[in-house]
């Protein structure tokens, strides 16, 4: 990117848009699949049949051979997936910092990219990452 | 959504029909007790009823009051616990966890429509990342974001994988119950039917719930990821299945005695408790498997994980210390 100026400008507003638009709709569509996987806990008990109770001998409700392992591979899902979404948060706002510090460095480019960015802004096209609002990510319990 | 299948109430009902079946014979055929509600029952003894040798108590009234027929099904009280104790979970609860996890591959990847919302906004991405050169851009594209639309693949097959490993599980005790309510019916049929000289339906095909229990591999051609998947018979059925394993047994339920044709269903549900057990085996091998897959492919740096096939590494560019070397080598090379 050995560019400056208005031109330098240009690319540093689309590092800001993949970094404020395309990474976050990444992430939320990641984050999505993240809390649908952590409410799925709620509906554990399906598993639940009659049985003897582990080391008591008592006759009650017990949860199979099966539930251990798909909860564990359920956490291990609903783990990679809190922390897909998280990276790819982070590297949006990191490409929004790497914008935001080199366009201090040039006045031209930053009057450029702010011009670019504001149109982005402004555009139904795109749609803006508030990053003070994002959804909870759910790590396994 | 389940197959039609009795309820855990329906179960304990036909096990009691069961146990008043055997309390019923075992009384008439064995102790000569007079059925309960016929004139005979309870009453004093006459010529008639001594003549075919019934039973009397103490008092030299004829067996078959209430409290001797309620005796003798106590000693019986434990077959309806017997088909309880192997109804394992309501099928039907399941239902709940498996549309969860389609919904959660859906969200990720939707194998049937195409949908690949997060894919699609990577790409988007690295198109307008296009003009952005240099070692920290290369390194970004080649380890982080050409890596995502695969990984995210991956990870909706794991969602897709726990969606089926339910799916299979639910169908096993859909199955399960099924084969329990054949057992109980057959049975009572047999303990109603031991002076008949044959004719009646006894014979059992015991439980193919190993067979509904498939392996399906490689469903999704997923870079570098072969997750191995357990389906049910419903689900893989228009997929490439293995179904070598299957097997259907059988067992006769018939016999001379009340308790020859209880001895025979409790050996018919030892085999179903068996075929039980490892139709189950199969599924946690396969999730398993799974998890073994997860946990060979994490690698840990510093505080991060990354599991490769399913999550790249957290790119070095999010390090706030990145950022002067990425503008001196990528925005202004030499």
């Amino acid at each position: 990117m050995a560019k400056e100026g208005a031109e330098l400008g240009v690319e540093l507003a689309e590092m800001w848009l993949c970094g404020r638009s395309y990474l976050p709709a990444a992430a939320e569509a990641t984050a999505k699949a993240n809390a649908i996987i952590a409410g799925s806990t709620i509906r554990d008990g399906a598993f639940a049949r009659p049985g003897t109770v582990a080391g008591s001998g008592i006759q009650g409700s017990v949860q199979g051979e099966v539930f251990p392992y798909w909860d564990a591979l359920r956490d291990a899902l609903q783990g990679i997936l809190a922390e897909a979404a998280d990276n790819l948060y982070a590297c949006g706002d990191a490409l929004v910092r790497v914008a935001d510090v080199y366009a201090a460095t040039d006045d031209a480019a930053r009057d450029e990219m702010n011009r670019v960015t504001t149109r982005f802004v402004m555009s139904d096209q795109y749609r803006i990452d508030d990053p003070t609002v994002r959804p909870p990510l759910y790590q396994p319990e | 959504m389940a197959r039609a299948h009795p309820s855990l109430e329906e179960l304990r009902k036909l096990g009691a029909q069961v146990a008043d079946a055997a309390a019923r014979a075992r009384g008439i055929h064995e102790l000569k007790f007079a059925p309960e509600g016929s004139p005979a029952a309870g009453g004093p003894p006459d010529d008639s009823i001594a003549g075919e040798k019934y039973g009397t108590g103490a008092d030299g009234r004829v067996l078959g009051t209430h409290e001797d027929w309620s005796r003798l099904r106590l000693g019986y009280a434990w077959i309806p616990e017997l088909f309880v104790s192997l109804a394992g979970p309501e099928p039907g609860h399941l239902d709940g966890l498996i549309e969860t996890m389609e919904s959660a591959w859906k969200a990720l990847y939707d194998r049937d429509s195409g949908a690949d919302p997060v894919g699609t906004h990577i790409r988007q991405a690295e198109s307008h990342l296009s003009g952005w050169s240099g070692v920290a851009a290369e390194t970004f594209r080649t380890n982080f974001l050409h890596k995502i639309p695969d990984s995210v693949k991956s990870q909706a097959q794991l969602a897709f994988m726990l969606q089926h490993a339910a799916l299979a599980d639910q169908d096993v005790w859909v199955e399960t119950r099924l084969n329990l309510k054949d057992l109980a019916e057959k049975t009572t049929t047999a303990l109603e039917s031991l002076d008949d000289c044959g004719g009646t339906d006894s014979l059992i095909t015991i439980l193919t719930v190993i067979g509904i229990v498939v392996s399906v591999v490689a469903l999704w051609e997923v870079a570098a990821v072969a997750c191995t998947i357990v389906a049910s018979s419903v689900a893989a059925a228009s997929l490439v299945a293995d179904k070598a394993g299957e097997s259907a047994v059988e067992a006769e339920v018939a016999g001379d005695t009340v308790e020859t044709v209880l001895q025979n269903m409790v050996n018919a549900t030892d085999v179903l408790r068996s075929q039980i057990y490892w139709s189950e085996r199969k599924i946690t091998d396969a999730l398993r498997e799974n998890l073994d897959l997860v946990h060979d492919t994490t690698h840990f740096h510093g505080a991060t994980s990354t599991h490769d096939a399913f999550l790249p590494p957290r790119p070095a560019l999010v390090g706030e210390s990145m950022i002067p070397s990425i503008i001196r080598n990528d925005f202004r090379p030499g």
